[in-house]
């Protein structure tokens, strides 16, 4: 990677590179059941693009993240327990700092030839039809407040093959220190009808379900499919994503619907299965930590995403979204405002509300309140 | 006397060529489905690459300035639409395929594709008072709408009125379309959605590029949301051969 950014800066710094990028701040407020913290960040997100070929862009951006407000959490402010064990060891603190950094979150190149394009490098990759949660994507993570914010790059090596008329073949390789721990996805995406489908292989050093509640790591072959389309003016879309091993099946699947009404009302539900997460009654600290890691795309089993929108002026949108966990009855109702205040600048501003038990997943967070604005340039 | 009927008859050839001459010239005699063939064949070329401008100004009287470039084959049947600015939007692009039926949005930021379902293609684009439907084709009238002729009240004019046909899915119930009688490019279409006048179209400046008479502005008023949106021409070229593949995911992703 260093050799690629090595070759890649010259190139961008002596050949004519579009500079753009965005300015964005952040305050939060957040309200837990005996304390309560203010956080936030300045952020400078500087993108760069040059064409030195008809065929070739290179594109890079580097972020810029400086946290103000509180800066360290304990993690077992957010659970619903006092203490954990790691290797053996009772802890009843666990610190996660937010540091200021200034990193380059993509650099790649990408080419297109006449057979396929072929990008490589740290580059965005988005795979799937769902909107809140992407089984299919191996490599990201969402986060259920804010499921469309851009995702970090990814290092690796995709190639692209039209296939005649009929759809598309990609091939994604995120290199890791052996090619067994390097995770690996095929698709082939076409379309029948008014539906477009995918159907996926993959391969990635994973977590497995181990014993009646715990994880280990092993060699997993997947195999999965997407589609999206509308039946009856309803928006459909489904994907799924599962384990080929007989003996140790897991996997995840979430279908999802929408509809605009006629007044402009936009409508859309999703609902989520993991079969990796933790069973009713049954959330250990370990599953917390694989789910905050990103390990596992979820801390239970059965989760959904419900959202309305409409524009209340040309400028003005209000939404509210909710989203629960359907195993431990906890969920949280977020409306949202975002405001077009000028050509290039937006701010919004979210409130969201937990409801459920003290010690369900999201019944722990109570109150918060969030602030952004962005302005791009 | 020999002379007064040789002056009879002359006058008689006259009107009777003024009679033709007032035919062709007004097209009493065209029917309406003419009107709208020819109307369709002059606005829509087969293949078109522009670029272009878009100025919203909504009802608190909020100027927005959006530049795109086009590009359309098969009448308007399939467009690309790759915006540019404001910072925004940049690089964001829709793919309509289908006259609407199958609509692609491209995020840069992300490199995300998502499609949406056809119902979205009567929402407005960019919160301009142009919808995804309206930036396809108008092949869909024929088949779509029934068309009759009715007097248009102007001289320069002819007046076509499209209603729904049963079974048929359309975003308007019916359209009010006052068509050019010399050279059958619209001079203004008025959009009606559950009785109500919805939105008012004029096409402003005609001027012929490669010998197509195109509307270098093109001024929406929505009369319900008292907005207006105006779109100009910047750059057009008509019959332009798109490589294979130009109107498909892989290349809105470029």
């Amino acid at each position: 990677m260093i050799y690629l950014i090595i070759f890649l800066f010259p190139i961008i710094a002596f050949t004519q590179v579009d500079i753009f990028g965005y300015y964005e701040a952040e305050y939060d407020h957040i309200q837990l059941a005996d304390k309560s913290y203010n956080f936030g960040y300045n952020k400078l997100r500087l993108d760069l693009e040059s064409r030195p070929g008809e065929n070739v862009k290179i594109g890079a951006n580097i972020n810029f993240l400086l946290f103000n407000g509180k800066t360290e959490f304990n993690i077992f402010d957010f659970l619903p327990m006092d203490s954990g064990e790691i290797n053996g060891e009772t802890i009843s603190s666990l610190s996660e700092p937010l540091l200021d950094e200034m990193y380059l979150d993509n650099i790649y190149l990408r080419t297109s030839l006449q057979l396929f394009d072929f990008t490589i490098g740290k580059q965005p990759i988005s795979l799937g039809t769902g909107y809140a949660w992407n089984p299919l994507d191996i490599f990201n993570q969402k986060d259920l407040i804010d499921p469309t914010y851009e995702q970090a790059g990814i290092n690796a090596l995709r190639m692209e093959i039209p296939i005649m008329n009929w759809g598309t073949l990609d091939i994604i390789i995120e290199p890791d220190s052996t090619w067994d721990m390097s995770s690996k996805l095929i698709q082939l995406k076409s379309s029948l009808s008014s539906f477009d489908f995918s159907l996926n292989g993959g391969n990635q050093y994973h977590l497995i379900p181990s014993g009646e509640s715990s994880y280990a790591y092993d060699d997993v072959f997947f195999g999965g499919g997407s589609f999206v389309g509308e039946f009856w003016e309803f928006g459909l879309w489904g994907e799924t994503l599962w384990s080929l091993d007989a003996d140790n099946n897991f996997g995840e699947v979430v279908f999802g619907m929408d509809h605009t009404f006629n007044n402009g009302f936009y409508l859309m539900a999703e609902y989520f299965h993991n079969s990796l997460g933790a069973e009713k009654n049954k959330v250990t600290f370990d599953h917390y930590l694989y789910n905050f890691s990103g390990e596992t795309h979820s801390l239970m089993q059965n989760y959904f995403f419900a959202m309305g929108m409409y524009n209340l002026t040309d400028y003005i949108s209000g939404s509210l979204f909710i989203y629960g966990n359907l195993d431990d009855q906890s969920f949280i109702l977020a409306p949202q405002l975002n405001w077009d205040a000028f050509e290039d600048v937006t701010l919004g501003a979210l409130v969201s509300q937990s409801f459920g038990e003290n010690d369900s997943e999201f019944g722990i967070q109570d109150l918060a309140l969030r602030f952004r604005l962005r302005t791009y340039f | 006397m020999k002379s007064h009927r040789i002056f009879k008859i002359v006058q008689a050839i006259i009107y009777f060529i003024l009679g033709i001459n007032s035919v062709v010239l007004f097209g009493a005699d065209l029917s309406a489905r003419t009107i709208l063939d020819s109307m369709t064949m002059i606005m829509q070329p087969n293949s078109s690459q522009g670029k272009m401008e878009q100025e919203i100004i909504t009802s608190s009287n909020i100027k927005r300035v959006f530049t795109f470039n086009y590009f359309s084959e098969e009448k308007g049947k399939n467009v690309l639409i790759r915006y540019m600015e404001p910072r925004k939007v940049r690089h964001n692009a829709f793919l309509i395929k289908n006259s609407g039926e199958d609509i692609w949005v491209y995020f840069p930021r992300t490199r995300r594709v998502r499609k949406l379902a056809s119902h979205a293609k009567k929402q407005k684009a960019q919160g301009s008072d142009f919808s995804y439907e309206d930036f396809s084709g108008s092949e869909e009238w024929k088949t779509d709408y029934q068309v009759k002729q009715r007097p248009s009240g102007e001289r320069k004019n002819y007046l076509l009125i499209l209603t729904t046909k049963i079974g048929a899915e359309t975003s308007y119930d019916s359209l009010m379309i006052y068509v050019n009688k010399l050279n059958y490019y619209p001079d203004r279409m008025l959009y009606y959605q559950d009785g109500i006048h919805l939105k008012t179209l004029n096409f402003q400046d005609v001027k012929e590029i490669q010998g197509i008479p195109t509307a270098m502005s093109m001024f929406m008023e929505n009369h319900v949301e008292e907005s207006q949106t105006t779109m100009r021409i910047l750059e057009m070229k008509y019959d332009v051969i798109f490589d294979d593949g130009f109107f498909t995911e892989r290349n809105l992703k470029k």
